[in-house]
Order: C-alpha cells, then sequence, then structure tokens
C-alpha cells in the first residue's frame, strides 16, 4: 500500500487543541551538551527545556552550529565523542500507569528495549547512513527481529517489503546494496526503515536536504502521510524555517545552543517574537507563497567557546539594548509559547523596556547608552 | 535471504577490477623481466665470461659449448646483436629455463628454486594469514572501545613489537629457545633423519617442531601493523552514520561491531595484506636466514656468498611473480568483500 | 599542519629518539678515539673470545676481542648516514616525480603515475637486494642510492594527491595566469604547503633506508670495513655468538635498529591523529575525565534524583 497526501490543513486553533488533549511522550529538562575539545568544553546545548507530546510534530530550527543536530543526537542517546550529555535528563513517558524513564541516564543495555520501537531517527545523508557491504533487505530485517525475535527471516523480510512499498520502492529493491539505489531512494528507504518497529517518536535530522527540491517535496510528503497514517511524534531538524513552518505543529528556534523561541508555526509564520526568528524566516523562500526578496542574517554565527556575556544573538540584533549586552534573558512561557527576548518574554516591566528601547534607538553604540 | 540476482553488467563491473589490477601486474612483472635482462649488462666486468671461469674454477672443466652459449645469452655476450640476445633470453624464460647454477654447475636454477620455494611459502603464507588474523581480530576489539585500559597497554607494546626487524628477533629466539634451553631444533625444516613423506605423522610433527620458532618469530613482527591499522579504521568507523544508526537500532553490541563496524573497517586492512605480500617475503626470506631453513632465503643468501648470479636472479623472478600473484589472489577475494566493486549500479 | 605536528606528544618522543641517534652518530667516533681510545679494529689480546661488558668494555667485546661500544659508535654513523641519504634522494625523487605528475597532468601524468604505480607494486627488497648484489662491495653512498632510487612510490603517490589539489586552487591559477615559470611555482608556492607532508615523508625514509641497510649488511651485502648495526650482526651470526652465547654483540645493534623503526611508528601515529582527529588519544583522555567529573556530580546529587524506571 502507498501513502496519500494528507488533504486536510487544521487551524491553529485545532493544533493547539489537539496538543493540548494529547499526552505527553517526551519531557526535556535542563539539557545540556558539551563537546570537549582541547580548546576546553564546547556548551553546544545549554539547560534546554522541551516539552512533547504524543503524535507532535515539533520543528527545531536555526543556522548551523545553533546546536540543533546535537540536541536531536542526544535526544536520540547517539552523541558520538567528543560530544558528551553534561547535565539534564529525558523523561519518557511510556503512556498508560507506567512511570516516566530518564532516557539520560540509561546505559547501553539498559537503552536497548527503546531504541527503534520507542524513539528511532533519520538521519541527514541516506549514503552515509546505510551499511555499503550489507544487502538493504538485511538492514531491515536485523532491526526487526532485534525487537521481535519470534519472527523469521522470511517473515521479517516480508515486512520490510511492505515497509518499502510504503514509501514508493519496489520490494524486489531489497536485494540491492545501498550504492545500487538512487540518492532519492536511498533517503525514503531510510524513513521506511525507521517505521520498521512502529516507533512513538521519529527523530528527523534534516531528512530532504541532500535531496533535489522535487524528491524535498514528494519525500516530506510521505512522511506527513506516514505520520498521519501512524500517528508518531516527530523532531524535524532542519535550518529551513519555511519548511517547518508548513510541516510543524510547534517550533522550536535554537540560537547559540539555547532555545529562543517556540510556538506554532502559525504564530511563528505571522507573529514571531524573537528578531532571530523574523531573521530566519527573511532568509529562506517559503514552499508555497509567491516569490519575494530575501534577505541574510548580518554577521556570523556566534563563537561557542567564547559567547557574549548577554544574549547571544545581541550582536547581530538590530534592536538590541543595553540589558541584551548584560545579561542572558530568560526562555519565559508567553501567550502561545515561550521567548526568550528582552522585548517579548515579560522580563523586564513595561518601564523598564521604554528605557531600554530608548536608549537602543538613541545609541547604536550599546555600551553608551547604558546610564540612561 | 534470497541470493542476489547477478546480472551481466554487475559481473562485468568485478570483472574489469581485476583486469585492471591484472594489467597492472602484468606491466610489472614485465618491468622486472627486463630488468633481469639489463641489470646484468650494466654490471662492472663482463658477469659471462666471469661465471664461465668461476664454473670452470669450481668443476676443473669449462663448460659445454650449449652452456657457454646459454650464460653469454643470460648475461650479455660482446659479441652477438642485443635484440638476439634479449630473444635467446625471453625463449629460455618461457621454457621455464633460469639458467644454471654457477656454484652447484650443472645443477638447474629451476631444480634449486624448485626444492626451496614450497618451504618458503610454507612459512611465507601460514605466517601472513595467522598474523593477519590474530592482528585484525586485536585490532577490531582494541578499536571498538578505544582508549581503555587494554588499548593503552596494548597498542604501544605492539607497536614496539613492529619496530623489531624480524632477523634480529629471530636471533634472539634461536639464542634463548633453541641455543640456551634447547626447547627447539636450531636449524632446518625438518628431522634430517627422517624421509619426506608427507602421510607419515612423525615426519610432519617434525616439520611444526621445527617451524614453531620461524612461525613464531614472523607472527610477532607481522601481526601488529594489522593491529594498528585495524584499530585506527574501527575507531573511524565507529564514528561513521551507520554505525550510529545501527546504535539507534538498539541491535545487540556484537552485531554492531562484527557486522557493522568491523566488516567496513575491515576492507582497507585487506587492501594492506593485498598490498604487503611482497614485505612478508622479504621478512621469511631474512628470517630463513637465521633458522637456517632449506627455502629461498637461505638459497639466496648462499648464492650471495658464493656470487652465484643465476641463482640471485632466478630467486629475485620468482618473489615478485609470487608476490604478484599473491596480490592478484587478495584482489579477488577483495572483490567478494566488497559488493562496490563487483556490481554496478 | 607542522606546528600542530610537532606539538604531539608521540611525535616528539619519535623525533627525540632520531635525534639521539644523529648527534651519536656526529660525535661517536670521536667519542670513541678520544675518551675510549678504541677504534673497532683494534683487538683487546685479554678478550680474545669475546667477553661479557666490564669496566673497559661498556658493551663486552667480540669473539675477535674487539670493542661492541666502539663498533656500536662507528656503525651509527654508517646507519645514520645510509639512513639521511637514502632519505634525501628518497625525498627528492618523490617530490621531483609526485609533484610534477600532479602539476603537469595529461600524458606527463600518465606516464609518471604508472611509474609509481609500477614501483608501488614491487616488491622493492628483491629489487634492492639483486642491484646491491650486483656491485660488489658497495660503499654507504651506492647502497643509498639503491635505497633512496627504489622507495620513493608511497610518498610520490602521496605528493601527486596533494599537488594536484593544490593546482586547482586559486592561487596557482593566478600565477600561472601571469606566466610564471612551472618549477618556481612548484618551489616557492607549492612547496610550503606540502611541507606538512614532507616531513613525515622523510622521517619514514630514514627509518626505511636504516631498516634497508640492515637487512642487506645481514645477508653480507656492502662493504665489510665500514662497520654497521647489520654487518655487527651478520658477524655476531657468523662467527656463532648464538652457540657461544655472546648476547651483547648482537642485542645492542638489533635494539637500535628497534629504536629508530619505533621513532617513526611514533611519528605516523601522531600524525594520524592530526589528519583523523577522532583518533586522537588526547581527546580519548579528556573524555574519560569529563565523563568522570559528571560521574561524581550525578553521584554527589543523586539522592534526590533517582531515575524511575
Amino acid at each position: 500500500m502507498t501513502l496519500t497526501v494528507p488533504q486536510n490543513k487544521e487551524t491553529e486553533a485545532q493544533i493547539l487543541d489537539r496538543l493540548d488533549r494529547s499526552p505527553i511522550l517526551l519531557d526535556v529538562r535542563g539539557l545540556s551538551v558539551d563537546y570537549v575539545t582541547e580548546a576546553g568544553n564546547i556548551r553546544a546545548c545549554d539547560e534546554i527545556e522541551l516539552t512533547l507530546k504524543r503524535g507532535e510534530i515539533l520543528g527545531v530550527a536555526g543556522e548551523s552550529a545553533s546546536g540543533k543536530s546535537t540536541l536531536l543526537n542526544a535526544l536520540g542517546r547517539l552523541q558520538r565523542m567528543p560530544a558528551a550529555t553534561s547535565a539534564g535528563s529525558i523523561w519518557y513517558h511510556p503512556g498508560g500507569d507506567e512511570p516516566p524513564v530518564d532516557l539520560a541516564v540509561l546505559d547501553e543495555e539498559e537503552l536497548a528495549p527503546y531504541r527503534w520501537t520507542k524513539v528511532s531517527v533519520v538521519m541527514q545523508s541516506a549514503m552515509a547512513s546505510l551499511n555499503p557491504v550489507i544487502r538493504l533487505g538485511e538492514q531491515f530485517t536485523d532491526v526487526i527481529r532485534t525487537h521481535d525475535p519470534r519472527l523469521g527471516e522470511k517473515e521479517a523480510l516480508a515486512q520490510a517489503g511492505d515497509l518499502l512499498t510504503m514509501v514508493g520502492i519496489s520490494r524486489d529493491r531489497l536485494t540491492a546494496f545501498p550504492f545500487q539505489l538512487s540518492g532519492g531512494m536511498q533517503q525514503r528507504a531510510l524513513i521506511a526503515l525507521s517505521l520498521a518497529c512502529d516507533p512513538d517518536l521519529v527523530l528527523m535530522d534534516e531528512p530532504t536536504t541532500a535531496v533535489d527540491v522535487v524528491m524535498q517535496r514528494q519525500i516530506l510528503d510521505q512522511v506527513l502521510a506516514a505520520q498521519e497514517r501512524l500517528g508518531f511524534a516527530v523532531v524535524f531538524v532542519t535550518h529551513d524555517l519555511s519548511l517547518l513552518l508548513e510541516i510543524s505543529d510547534r517550533i522550536a528556534i535554537m540560537y547559540g545552543g539555547k532555545i529562543v523561541e517556540v510556538g506554532t508555526a502559525a504564530r511563528l509564520h505571522h507573529d514571531a517574537k524573537h528578531p532571530y526568528t523574523r531573521a530566519l524566516r527573511r532568509a529562506f523562500p517559503p514552499l508555497s507563497e509567491p516569490v519575494r526578496r530575501l534577505s541574510g542574517i548580518p554577521g556570523s554565527p556566534p563563537d561557542l567557546l567564547d559567547l557574549p556575556s548577554g544574549c547571544a544573538f545581541a550582536p547581530r540584533c538590530e534592536l538590541a539594548m543595553p540589558v541584551c549586552h548584560e545579561r542572558p534573558p530568560e526562555l519565559r512561557e508567553i501567550p502561545q509559547g515561550r521567548s526568550a527576548c528582552f522585548i517579548t518574554n515579560g522580563e523586564l516591566d513595561e518601564a523598564e523596556r521604554a528605557r531600554q528601547q530608548a536608549a537602543a534607538s538613541g545609541d547604536h553604540a550599546p555600551e553608551g547608552g547604558e546610564s540612561a | 535471504m534470497r541470493r542476489p540476482r547477478r546480472t551481466w553488467t554487475g559481473r562485468l563491473a568485478g570483472l574489469s577490477f581485476l583486469g585492471q589490477r591484472l594489467a597492472l601486474y602484468a606491466v610489472v612483472a614485465i618491468a622486472s623481466v627486463l630488468l633481469n635482462f639489463i641489470l646484468p649488462r650494466f654490471m662492472p666486468g663482463d658477469p659471462a665470461t666471469q661465471m664461465i671461469r668461476e664454473i670452470t674454477n669450481r668443476t676443473g672443466a669449462p663448460p659445454s659449448g650449449y652452456q657457454t652459449r646459454l650464460i653469454k645469452a643470460r648475461y650479455g655476450d660482446p659479441d652477438r646483436p642485443l635484440a638476439l640476445q634479449f630473444w635467446d633470453y625471453i625463449s629460455q624464460l618461457f621454457k621455464g629455463d633460469l639458467g644454471v647454477s654457477a656454484q652447484y654447475y650443472p645443477i638447474t636454477v629451476t631444480e634449486m628454486i624448485g626444492k626451496a620455494l614450497p618451504w618458503t611459502l610454507y612459512l611465507a603464507i601460514f605466517s601472513t594469514i595467522l598474523g593477519w588474523i590474530v592482528g585484525t581480530y586485536l585490532g577490531a576489539r582494541l578499536g571498538w572501545k578505544p582508549g581503555r585500559r587494554l588499548d593503552a597497554i596494548v597498542t604501544p607494546v605492539s607497536m614496539f613489537f613492529s619496530s623489531i626487524p624480524a632477523f634480529w628477533l629471530g636471533l634472539l629466539i634461536v639464542w634463548y629457545f633453541a641455543y640456551t634451553h634447547g626447547w627447539f631444533p636450531n636449524q632446518g625444516a625438518y628431522d634430517n633423519s627422517l624421509d619426506i613423506d608427507l602421510l607419515s605423522p612423525s615426519f610432519l610433527l617434525s616439520v611444526l617442531h621445527h617451524g614453531a620458532l620461524p612461525f613464531f618469530t614472523l607472527i610477532i613482527v607481522g601481526f601488529a601493523r594489522w593491529l594498528f591499522s585495524m584499530r585506527n579504521m574501527m575507531i573511524t568507523t565507529v564514528n561513521e552514520d551507520y554505525v550510529q544508526l545501527a546504535r539507534a537500532k538498539g541491535l545487540a553490541q556484537n552485531r554492531i561491531r562484527n557486522r557493522y563496524a568491523a566488516r567496513n573497517a575491515l576492507l582497507p586492512n585487506f587492501t594492506g595484506l593485498a598490498q604487503s605480500m611482497g614485505g612478508a617475503l622479504t621478512a621469511v626470506i631474512l628470517a630463513e636466514t637465521v633458522f637456517i631453513y632449506p627455502g629461498i632465503g637461505s638459497l639466496l643468501t648462499g648464492a650471495q656468498a658464493a656470487r652465484d648470479y643465476p641463482i640471485m636472479q632466478g630467486v629475485m623472478l620468482m618473489v615478485i611473480f609470487a608476490s604478484l600473484l599473491f596480490n592478484f589472489i587478495a584482489d579477488s577475494v577483495y572483490v567478494l568483500l566488497d559488493p562496490r566493486t563487483r556490481e554496478a549500479n | 599542519m607542522l606546528k600542530r605536528f610537532l606539538l604531539i606528544g608521540k611525535v616528539q618522543i619519535g623525533l627525540a629518539i632520531i635525534a639521539v641517534f644523529t648527534l651519536v652518530a656526529i660525535f661517536g667516533p670521536w667519542f670513541s678515539s678520544t675518551v675510549l681510545a678504541m677504534s673497532p679494529q683494534d683487538v683487546d689480546y685479554q678478550h680474545l673470545t669475546g667477553g661479557p661488558p666490564d669496566s673497559t668494555h661498556w658493551l663486552g667485546t667480540t669473539s675477535q676481542g674487539q670493542d661492541v661500544l666502539s663498533w656500536m659508535l662507528h656503525g651509527t654513523r654508517t646507519s645514520m648516514l645510509v639512513g639521511f641519504a637514502s632519505a634525501i634522494i628518497g625525498t627528492v625523487l618523490t617530490i621531483v616525480i609526485g609533484a610534477w605528475a600532479g602539476f603537469s597532468g595529461g600524458l606527463a601524468d600518465k606516464i609518471l603515475n604508472g611509474a609509481i604505480l609500477v614501483f608501488g607494486n614491487f616488491p622493492t627488497f628483491a629489487l634492492l637486494f639483486i642491484v646491491a648484489a650486483a656491485f660488489q662491495n658497495a660503499n654507504w653512498l651506492l647502497v643509498s642510492i639503491v635505497i633512496g632510487g627504489i622507495e620513493w612510490s608511497g610518498g610520490a603517490r602521496q605528493i601527486r594527491a596533494q599537488t594536484m589539489s593544490l593546482r586547482g586552487r586559486d592561487f596557482t591559477t593566478a600565477l600561472r595566469t601571469v606566466g610564471e615559470s612551472r618549477a618556481r611555482i612548484i618551489l616557492v608556492e607549492v612547496m610550503p604547503h606540502l611541507l606538512g607532508v614532507i616531513s613525515p615523508l622523510f622521517l619514514g625514509l630514514i627509518a626505511a633506508g636504516v631498516n634497508q641497510q640492515a637487512a642487506l649488511a645481514f645477508l653480507g651485502i656492502g662493504n665489510p670495513s665500514e662497520p654497521s648495526w647489520g654487518l655487527m650482526i651478520n658477524w655476531a651470526m657468523t662467527q656463532n655468538a648464538l652457540f657461544r652465547g655472546l648476547w651483547w654483540w648482537f642485542v645492542p645493534p638489533g635494539l637500535a635498529l628497534c629504536l629508530i623503526g619505533f621513532a617513526t611508528t611514533m611519528v605516523n601515529f601522531g600524525l594520524d591523529e592530526i589528519t583523523n582527529p577522532t583518533l586522537s588519544s588526547k581527546r580519548m583522555k579528556l573524555m574519560r575525565i569529563f565523563l568522570r567529573d559528571k560521574a561524581r556530580r550525578t553521584a554527589a546529587q543523586a539522592p534526590q534524583e533517582v531515575a524511575v524506571r
């Protein structure tokens, strides 16, 4: 059976209502990841707080080096040297009456029952993610049979064939080696593979970056169709905010290892609260909107070894106020999401914010206006 | 799993890889044959005349007219055009005639090499393969979890092992195990009082007993380089996306290590094996000299001492051809290991 | 890259070993004649059958009553001379052939690359043996020329690849357009970029040269009046040092060979760590420390935060 593209589009209110009623799947508390290097420890993810509901599609966007892929690997407990989770917890809620489990403290053996049956991944480069020297079929059956040892090789192979058919790949490709498939086919095979054990959550790391635009569309449609049918949650990481605006229920924006804004796709689309979100939105062409002028973000991503003492985005921010350079803003709850910008997060009272903004517009060299 | 359908184009892809290798080896073989022809003609003095004088000295009589003509054809004859000399040389070579030994005239070089070669091949093949297996296995274990205590001890120690010259280690081992303690014989490949009989248990036992020290030496010197390359390749491979994905799949650790990481890390190590056969033969030749093992190495050193040039040249050709043959065998096995060389897109 | 290369502990150990042997090669014979007042040829008639190390003969004597230390000091000079000379010859060939092939492309590259491939697949020692054996009593220079002339293909392949990538870069293209000569571009502009590749190659060739010379001398090829490590081992073996248990005769030269080999292995290992940071043992150590500290931190706050399973 192949999938059909979902036709019904929910409104923002419907999405919020659905998320509200859906039980919690993943509760991330204070998650920090460091890269251990000779030059010192680089904090790639700093105190990440996230809640993911069952069936939710959460987009995570940011420039390169914003920590988004690091976060994804940490959620899947897939960091490799030199990255290591330094603090925080990842509470997985199995549902029903079972108590939540902190995935962050489990060792490899304890993690095994959660891997692929609860949390699976789709990595950026399908070519690199498939074992080049064993046949596609075996790469499906080994995971299917690991998690369901009662299945025979034949039954597992039949399941693998069904999965491939679902993403529009002929069943007889199971005997092919990965290098014999086209790039788009490899990526779709990888998506089919991620669904092999009916996971609760699929972590997707830029799964469409390596393919052309037409293939990108096709793959996204298949992911959405499969998600609608099977109901798994998705954390979808990309630098392409426009793409996320189309497919996500909620979106988290990352900058310099921190989440700076969270909100529904609709709200980020028309009312982004963080200047960085707006800048990011201007930098990418929307998939289904008329052509307009794009603009890059001035300056370059922050050096994680040498972060500014205030808001990490302040040096590139045209609205930066004196306080932005002094201390980092908190990620606070705001209506329809969260924001970590002094202008919108409510951390400063009305009067203080007005004074700061006046100082900012009066003097563009921010340090100069401190005493105002 | 179902057997793959092999298409004609698929088969051709594998063949074209082997074909390229074969062409390269053919060029190397031709180059070494040419070199064998040219070298004596560039040597100081007139080797052919020298050799005839040598044979006369040894046997008390000059070689026959036919042999004299052959020697001149092989080692240079100022009275004959080069092209004709080359023709004589090539046609003899194709007949498998490598000339006669100056030292043991009139025994032919082919016969001398024929007697020595099996012993050398026996040592070289088994020691190389055993060393490779031991090194690759240990390297895969160490590289899977690098930086642990075992890795911190075994890696530097084997680093030192790999730097030991085979002939010197052989010397130490003979001195300690054979001369000082007398646990093993200090020379030969088998007990000379026994007849060569491949079906006799006592003969086979004596072959094993005599081979123990050479094998031990060659394996100690040989395994370490495979250990490093496998260890380093394994560390690199463990960081590859497909191994990460295997981890994410929650497969058993053994399966991730063997089928995903080691299976891929093995490929460069196997290429290394193919390229190392020449070096392996060199180590064997040097070690044989120490153990006075009746193989090519002992033949070569004896010939060098007696300036028996026909033997030296014949051995050199044999060594080059043998290592090319092993390279080709290893290449063919590689085609089986790496589907990318075998099947077209 | 060169600087990072020199900062790695393994590389430093390797370089230090080679430096020590180089110093011994330079000053050893002088030390032998002035301080020890001995030459390898001097015979001590008190120790005619070979004696173990004592206060006059620090490393003992050979079966002919010659001083082993004096042999070692002079032997180091020959061995290192061959090592350096063959490495210089080999490196020059490596650079000229590799850079020429990589830089010119086309037919010249095809031919040179063919030569690199053919030489790379030759069992070099067989070739070395036959060529060296052709010259009777070859002196150290001749042996070096033969070794250097054969051991260049591996390096040339690397240099060729590097040069090809440099050739495509903007600055070389620009220089070619303004009409700089090829030799000048290679020497002045490209060469500095290749130093990171060449220096470990050179070290590797020193060790290869020392070892090849030792193997040849051990088989009796070379000039018997030039003391070298290989010659010592050869004489020890042919004069029954094993049977007589004169271990002090053949152990020192072999150890010296091991150390030279060990030094290059260390340098190459260090090089791997630069080109492939995941191999870095420094990083592995940092990671271990980090994880240990983290484990301590979590253990300290464990009572209130126990994971529920």
